[in-house]
């Protein structure tokens, strides 16, 4: 099943005289229960697609359907309640709202839908054991590690059942450990929940955890990879060798 | 460059910044001057014949509005430096020394004060006759208001307010000294802190202290402690009042939400989850100010509502306290022509009732009442003249005997009470009478400095040789409200000096409903003008303080509200929670305010026995009505800001 299907997408930015086209032509399909990764140099237009998928921005042209909702044609509020159900979010900040605890953050979108209290409190229960976060429920975000603070957002994107989770640098602001354990987690969501998860991310590593990576250069697909039947570590070799060869256009930022 | 010319540029450049500066700084002066020079304005003076007595009201109104004018001013400068201390900062960063950054802000501050000065005492002038002219209005006065500039008064704001600006200045001078750098950088990036754990016990206090203050207040006005603890007891209610609602405020606000959050069907509701915690740090932020807030709008709703109820009744009043529209004592025949002559002139047909009365002057021993001189003058009338009086007014007598005397209402304000029954007045001849019955309405005019007295026939014709025998002319007038030519003539004629107090006016009487009815007016008027000014100025400037507090809390919510939105708070949820959050911010004073005036409004009103509801209700409505006008203007920008982006 079709989850995410672009076709066409551009994205200019500026205007008359200054412009500066960010995504030229994007075609892409995603499927249910995929973990798909974007990859690219800096500037490449990989967050402009990110938040022109996830409709936080909007294209210029072409058109985007999430589940077969052309998501184009939506007003404002339609717009929030489809992001609210539809798709969950992972952002590199982690955008935990400091004045509520880990439990309310979490609670949030669903409290926002007015799912009843009750089916909230149990659904909280079972994702924050999933993520082993349950200890720290009742923490506010300043008390928490990085890591655990983006466990926390993972939780909040879940909790909802979306039908496409995107993920935005999410292993940007953590040490190591935190990076490995939370890109474990991503992947535990992918298979025991069937979580579809779209990430960008300029990490060969965290890349590596995908099944499909897609690279991007200068506002096009340059190429896809496939994981296939590889291990991790060959796959991150077979990501670090595309990207070696993007870097003719002077852009080192991986290598 | 200078730092002189920095100074300028920095203004220039800033324009905004400055300007919510600015405006605070003008509003204080102009509300200062005008009502300074309103004090000052001699013609309001002269033709207030009432002036002196409302002198300390007035003078009390204008330090009040000083101190407060500089709170205003000291608050929005704290304001306005928070919102710079980067750019200070920044200046540090490049090299420029402490010192010369300390001058800066100093020459800033002090050029934005005399430009604020200037323009507000332009504006000032302009609006001083504005206000002159309600005033006179509300004073029933007919003059035409003249734009005339007191000296004094711009003397008296200049040297006030230069105190507060070079005040400011040093403390800006210092800004850099008090600081870190790094504390500098950070300014605007406080992390907040949920709020402690809201203590029940202070919330239970809260209710108590209020409940504590109102019970008091609310005792029966016949309970005997206000006789001995009255001035205390109002002063400890007030202050319990004042504890009350601060910690009212503090705790018992922050109790109910805490209770709010833990009722999960609740909380976990919609946009309740958001509006409830996001109402926990603005209330934590601003308990000083909601507290002040709600104190200066009780005294506001009371002052303008006790004094508008006033005025509203004052037709009631003057009719009470001053039944006829002429009175006096007989004088000579000349001066009896005369008087027929003014009579006529104001028209025979205008006269709805004449009655010729004998009554007695003389001295007694008046020690037991207590709330006249032991030697005031006594005067005496009998009970046949008083069955006639009472009956021609349809009013009640009551029967007495021999050796008692029945006393009146004389102006007490608390009119439930009986101040004279039971108690002995000696009279001439060894003649003592005790008073029997205290008649809850006056027999005569009210001021005529002497004290009434009715006793039975025969002892008013045995004590006749003791005191003067003389005789009252009394007139009921249809135009008694507008005979001010009879008035003035008729005082020309009693008395050299018609304004003189007691003591010049002799021992005759000479009473007019005219003069008192006016006298009035002015000091009602007056009041109601003070009290309605003070009380526009209060909301005017608590209001705008909270609303810039508020919506320098809206940029720092900024950010929360754009992870909301991502996440998929829609935009009309996103109105409605920050609509229902400051819905409840708004009204948390107001109805603490409404709550307070109205229970004092009601132990006034039995106090003084009259009904204050009908005006009371009408102040509300004024209220509440520019309140919203406020909460509407920062519900528009406060969703303004933190949509943005």
């Amino acid at each position: 099943m079709v989850v995410l299907e672009a076709a066409g997408v551009k994205k200019v930015y500026g205007e008359r005289g200054n412009v500066n086209l960010a995504l030229k032509n994007i075609d892409l399909q995603i499927t249910a229960g995929e973990f798909v990764g974007i990859m690219g140099p800096s500037g490449a237009g990989k967050s402009t697609l990110l938040n022109v998928l996830s409709t936080i921005d909007f294209p210029t042209g072409g058109y985007i359907k999430i589940n077969d909702k052309n998501i184009m044609n939506l007003s404002e509020n339609e717009l929030a309640r489809f992001r609210r159900e539809q798709l969950g979010f992972i952002f590199q900040d982690f955008n935990l709202l400091d004045t509520l605890t880990a439990k309310e953050n979490i609670a949030l979108p669903l409290a926002l839908s007015s799912i009843p209290a009750k089916e909230i409190e149990s659904r909280i229960e079972r994702i924050s054991e999933l993520l082993g976060i349950e200890k720290i429920l009742d923490q506010y975000p300043y008390e928490l590690s990085g890591g655990q603070q983006q466990r926390t957002a993972a939780a909040r994107a879940i909790i909802t059942n979306p039908s496409l989770i995107f993920a935005d640098e999410p292993t940007g602001a953590l040490d190591s450990k935190s990076a490995y354990n939370l890109l474990q987690t991503l992947s535990v969501l992918n298979e025991k929940e069937n979580a579809t998860i779209l990430m960008v991310t300029h990490d060969a590593y965290a890349a590596s955890f995908c099944k499909r990576v897609l690279v991007i250069k200068d506002g096009v697909i340059f190429t896809e990879i496939y994981k296939g039947e590889q291990s991790r570590k060959q796959f991150f070799q077979s990501i670090i060798d595309i990207l070696a060869t993007l870097g003719g256009g002077g852009h080192h930022d991986i290598i | 460059m200078t730092l002189y010319s920095l100074a300028t540029r920095n203004i220039r450049r800033n324009a905004k910044t400055y300007l919510l500066y600015l405006y605070p700084m003008v509003f204080s002066i102009v509300i200062y001057f005008t009502f300074v020079s309103l004090q000052y304005n001699k013609q309001i003076i002269d033709s207030m014949t009432v002036y002196g007595k409302l002198e300390p009201a007035f003078q009390t109104a204008s330090i009040l509005l000083f101190f407060f004018a500089a709170a205003f001013i000291w608050f929005s400068n704290a304001f306005f430096t928070r919102s710079r201390k980067k750019e200070v900062a920044l200046y540090s960063l490049f090299g420029i020394e402490k010192k010369q950054i300390g001058k800066l802000l100093f020459y800033e501050n002090i050029i934005l004060g005399i430009a604020s000065l200037c323009i507000g005492l332009l504006l000032g002038i302009l609006l001083s006759k504005l206000f002159a002219m309600i005033l006179i209005k509300l004073m029933g006065t007919t003059i035409i208001a003249k734009l005339s500039l007191s000296i004094k008064a711009v003397f008296q704001t200049i040297i006030g307010f230069m105190l507060i600006i070079v005040f400011t200045s040093m403390h800006n001078y210092r800004l850099i000294y008090r600081h870190s750098l790094l504390q500098l950088m950070k300014a605007e990036k406080k992390a907040e802190k949920r709020p402690k754990k809201a203590s029940w016990l202070a919330a239970l206090l809260a209710i108590f202290f209020i409940g504590a203050g109102y019970s008091i207040i609310l005792q029966p006005s016949d309970a005997s402690f206000w006789n001995d603890y009255g001035f205390q007891a109002i002063i400890g209610s007030f202050i319990l009042m004042l504890i009350g609602t601060y910690l009212f405020v503090q705790a018992f606000i922050m109790f109910i939400l805490q209770k709010l959050t833990q009722m999960k069907g609740f909380y976990f509701k919609g946009i309740n989850l958001i509006s409830i915690t996001h109402l926990f740090y603005r209330i934590k932020g601003n308990v000083l100010i909601l507290s002040v807030i709600a104190m200066l709008s009780t005294f506001t709703l009371f002052a303008l509502g006790t004094t508008f109820s006033l005025y509203s009744d004052m037709n009631n009043i003057s009719k009470k306290n001053f039944p006829y529209s002429i009175m006096y004592t007989v004088p000579d025949a000349e001066k009896e022509t005369a008087i027929e002559k003014l009579m006529i002139e104001n028209g025979q047909e205008q006269i709805k009732s004449a009655e010729r009365i004998d009554y007695l002057e003389m001295n007694g021993n008046l020690s037991e009442i207590r709330r006249v001189p032991n030697d005031f003058p006594i005067i005496l009338l009998s009970e046949s003249t008083y069955q006639l009086l009472a009956e021609k007014r349809g009013l009640e007598t009551t029967q007495f005997s021999e050796n008692e005397a029945i006393t009146f209402y004389d102006g007490n304000l608390d009119q439930s009470s009986d101040p004279f029954t039971g108690k002995k007045v000696s009279l001439a001849d060894n003649n003592t009478v005790t008073i029997a019955a205290y008649e809850d309405y006056t027999l005569l005019n009210l001021d005529i400095y002497v004290f009434p007295m009715v006793v039975k026939d025969e002892l008013y014709q045995q004590l006749e040789k003791d005191g003067l025998s003389k005789e009252l002319q009394i007139y009921s007038l249809k135009n008694e409200k507008s005979a001010k030519e009879l008035d003035q003539k008729l005082s020309e004629l009693f008395y050299i000096d018609p304004y003189a107090d007691f003591a010049a006016k002799g021992e005759n009487i000479f009473s007019s409903f005219y003069h008192n009815y006016h006298k009035f007016f002015q000091v009602y008027g007056l009041l109601i003008f003070i009290s309605a000014f003070l009380g526009f100025v209060f909301l005017l400037a608590t209001g705008s303080m909270l609303h810039y507090k508020l919506l320098t809390e809206a940029t720092a919510d900024q950010p929360r509200y754009q992870i909301l939105k991502k996440i998929g708070m829609s935009p009309s949820q996103l109105r409605k929670s920050i609509a229902k959050q400051l819905i409840f911010i708004y009204l948390i004073p107001l109805i603490i305010a409404i709550s307070h005036s109205s229970i004092i409004i009601i132990a006034l009103s039995s106090f003084l026995g009259m009904s204050m509801m009908n005006s009371f209700m009408m102040t509300i409505g004024a209220y509440l009505t520019m309140y919203l006008i406020y909460y509407f203007v920062t519900l528009s920008k406060y969703t303004e800001i933190v949509s943005k982006g």
